[in-house]
């Protein structure tokens, strides 16, 4: 047995470091700005999104049949609203190739910051819900913003490695500044498991 | 149709075809920010001439499967005798009268010409297919003609 | 002229139903048009195999809101146009790529029917299974026409 215990090295490797929930604990239940679509909504885009899901619902391209349903005109599915909070493709290029954030003051972009400062650059969107809660029209600007719903104040032990879950919640609003949309985003931040390897070495 | 009757379409043309959409702001940006870059304000009221045949590109679903129209008889007849790929190779484009935002177009399409036999081209053997498309609004005005040339052929042999 | 429109009234379904499978071919012209045409979803995982595998994955893959749209699309296609859809729940699990082959089946079984605020509601459990597994699970709720 004793010999069993001389071939366990005691590790040696850095402290692991793990997130302390007051750096960003001021962030939570912060919302961002109202952000501006990069369209407002239009029939083509209708058009398109119901080829792609080859859904014919005469509500969303059917111009007479819409105006005699109970909207009286023609609606947008209700599961493409997030489309319209996207960034462009400028932005998305920017913030996806060339790491050059759109909107770095807004909460969860500076909680995403501090997250990954730690270690935890990974992420995994792992749940989403929407409740749709008013018609969407051709003509419609939906605007969005990002609130900052909750942290894990302690690290989970999950498939990907250690991480954190972050929920957010996206508020859609339309000209009217009527809510046509919440939606909740559940997504884990994760620590690579090239970065907790070293535990495991010797 | 056999390759051999097809000379026969040469010169007819189709019936009016309405676009899939009308022109809308979202597709005039989309266009703009692809081919311009991102800008702070987005004209959106003319659209960019360039972008005309946008307007006659075919749905994504359901597609069309009878060919009925004679540039479309035209190019189901080589894909029939296997020349299948389709590469563009020539498009010339006049504009008569700018596209406004809401417009809805219609266009035809008249086959021009067709070689009257297998070409050598510098992308491998094959036939030239020219198409005539004649763009209108729905005031009946013709805004654009545009000569589009394609090359039918079995496969692509660059050859230098 | 409308096309033949089928609706499904509240009365007529129930608890433990499954709706009829369906499934779509997963390949690169979905998940690009999908990603880029339909949802405007710039990131180059879900269009450039370059840049995908330049990060990891074998492929590019779908995107979530086009996942998301296919089970909305899948469920108001059986419901018909006089239904609404009122909230949307989805998980993702194994990646949808575009493999030779690769499709996806959607499934639905009703799990709730009640009523409320004047609504004929039912919830559904819904799961879109490709050759590596369940890529979605999620439920959903939506409002039916009622006889009346």
């Amino acid at each position: 047995m004793g010999k069993d215990n001389d071939m366990i090295k005691s590790y040696s490797g850095p402290p692991e470091k793990t997130l302390d929930y007051s750096k960003v604990a001021h962030l939570v239940g912060q919302s961002s700005p109202f952000h501006e679509p990069h369209d407002i909504v239009t029939k083509s885009d209708i058009r398109h999104w119901c080829e792609v899901m080859q859904d014919s619902n005469p509500l969303y391209t059917d111009e007479e049949y819409a105006q005699d349903s109970r909207y009286g005109s023609i609606i947008a599915p209700p599961s493409m609203v997030q489309t319209w909070s996207l960034d462009d493709m400028h932005d998305a290029l920017q913030r996806f190739v060339h790491a050059n954030q759109p909107f770095k003051e807004d909460p969860h972009n500076q909680l995403f910051d501090i997250i990954d400062s730690e270690g935890y650059n990974g992420v995994v969107a792992t749940a989403q819900e929407q409740w749709y809660l008013k018609s969407i029209r051709p003509g419609d600007t939906i605007r969005s913003k990002i609130t900052v719903a909750n942290v894990s104040k302690y690290d989970h032990h999950t498939r990907q490695g250690v991480g954190r879950y972050v929920d957010i919640v996206f508020t859609f609003i339309n000209q009217r500044d009527e809510e046509v949309c919440k939606a909740s985003f559940r997504v884990l931040k994760y620590k690579p498991p090239m970065d907790t390897r070293h535990l495991y070495e010797g | 149709m056999d390759l051999s009757q097809i000379q026969v379409l040469v010169g007819k043309e189709s019936g009016p075809i309405r676009a899939p959409d009308e022109v809308s702001t979202s597709d005039i940006r989309h266009w703009r920010e692809l081919m311009e870059g991102k800008k702070e304000f987005w004209n959106t009221d003319v659209t960019p001439p360039p972008m005309t045949m946008a307007w006659a590109m075919d749905r994504l679903w359901p597609k069309k499967v009878e060919a009925t129209e004679p540039h479309e008889q035209v190019l189901q007849a080589f894909d029939d005798a296997g020349y299948t790929l389709t590469v563009g190779i020539a498009l010339a484009q006049e504009y008569s009268n700018p596209i406004r935002l809401g417009d809805q177009l219609t266009f035809k399409v008249k086959v021009v010409s067709i070689s009257p036999t297998e070409e050598e081209t510098k992308l491998g053997k094959g036939y030239r297919v020219s198409l005539l498309y004649t763009f209108s609004n729905q005031a009946g005005d013709v805004i654009s003609m545009q000569t589009y040339t394609i090359l039918k052929s079995h496969r692509l042999e660059m050859v230098s | 002229m409308a096309p033949e429109i089928n609706n499904v009234y509240w009365e007529d379904v129930e608890v433990g139903q499954d709706l009829p499978q369906k499934s779509r071919d997963i390949d690169t012209t979905l998940i690009v048009s999908g990603a880029i045409w339909a949802s405007h979803d710039f990131m180059p995982v879900h269009h450039s195999r370059d840049f995908a595998q330049e990060k990891g994955a074998p492929d590019i893959f779908m995107n979530i809101l086009t996942s998301n749209g296919l089970m909305a699309s899948y469920l108001e296609q059986w419901a018909g146009p006089e239904a609404e859809l009122k909230r949307m729940q989805v998980g993702l699990q194994v990646p949808n790529f575009p493999t030779e082959g690769n499709k996806m089946d959607m499934n639905a079984r009703i799990t709730r029917k009640y009523e409320e605020a004047g609504n004929h509601l039912i919830e559904l459990e819904i799961s879109g299974d490709n050759n590596l597994g369940p890529h979605v699970v999620g439920s959903a709720t939506m409002a039916l026409p009622a006889k009346g």
